[in-house]
């Protein structure tokens, strides 16, 4: 737990968020664009 | 699946090219919840769907149909980032074939044969929908401009067996594109010591 917390503190910055929010954001407009599906295809 | 996967892969390779995820941070896409919002309604739509397509007048192919335009609202939004246009022609491509085939992506029996996925077909009628998925089972002849639907298939052995589309090469080109750019991957300038990198 403890080592949880000191993980979480050491990337909770806001430039990790950010990174983290645009990979989110072009997997999901991947994804919609195309294929959120269980095999692939659209 | 594979799309999520072709974003991962470029991020990858742009560090890998001496890009940097703090020039992916600076990346300035806008209204990128959006393509959150849309998303989420097409899961809703892709594991709770009709057993068969029931045309374009059936309420979850408006729910559909109103994610890609979210999406299309997106990508003009962002249309001067480098890659966009692709990525937008991709969701043309993709919207056009579901549309033209009562709004949900054709896939021939054979191609979902070959995937080994034939058993989450939700009927045997013509235009079964395909569970978790946006595809509808039709033959070859029964679609129109079958060349812009599933047709590309990448089977067992391949780590994701996968049936694509034209829009979807189009999309995953142009998510490449973008990333690679956005990350200032193989340009000289963008080479710094991974110190710079995350976290700080």
């Amino acid at each position: 737990m403890e080592n949880w917390k000191l993980l979480v503190a050491k990337y909770s910055n806001p430039i990790t968020l950010r990174v983290l929010y645009i990979l989110l954001a072009l997997v999901a407009l991947a994804l919609a664009g195309g294929a959120p599906d269980a095999y692939g295809g659209s | 699946m594979i799309l999520a996967a072709a974003v991962l892969g470029a991020v990858i390779i742009g560090l890998l090219r001496g890009g940097s995820l703090h020039r992916l941070a600076g990346l300035p896409l806008r209204w990128a919840w959006v393509a959150l919002v849309a998303f989420g309604l097409q899961v809703y739509l892709i594991y709770f769907p009709e057993p068969v397509s029931t045309g374009l007048v059936s309420p979850r192919v408006g729910l559909l149909a109103l994610s890609y335009l979210l999406l299309f609202f997106v990508a003009w939004q962002n249309r001067a980032l480098p890659g966009i246009w692709m990525i937008g022609a991709g969701f043309i491509a993709n919207f056009a074939v579901m549309v033209l085939n009562g709004g949900y992506m054709p896939i021939t029996p054979e191609a979902l044969a070959q995937v080994g996925h034939t058993r989450n077909a939700l009927s045997s009628e013509p235009g079964a929908r395909v569970l978790a998925t946006k595809d509808i089972v039709l033959t070859r002849d029964a679609t129109v401009a079958w060349w812009l639907s599933d047709l590309f298939v990448l089977p067992p052995p391949f780590p994701i067996p996968t049936v694509f589309s034209i829009g979807d090469v189009l999309i995953a080109v142009g998510m490449f594109w973008l990333v690679q750019s956005s990350m200032g991957a193989g340009s000289g300038s963008a080479r710094h010591s991974r110190a710079d990198d995350l976290p700080q």
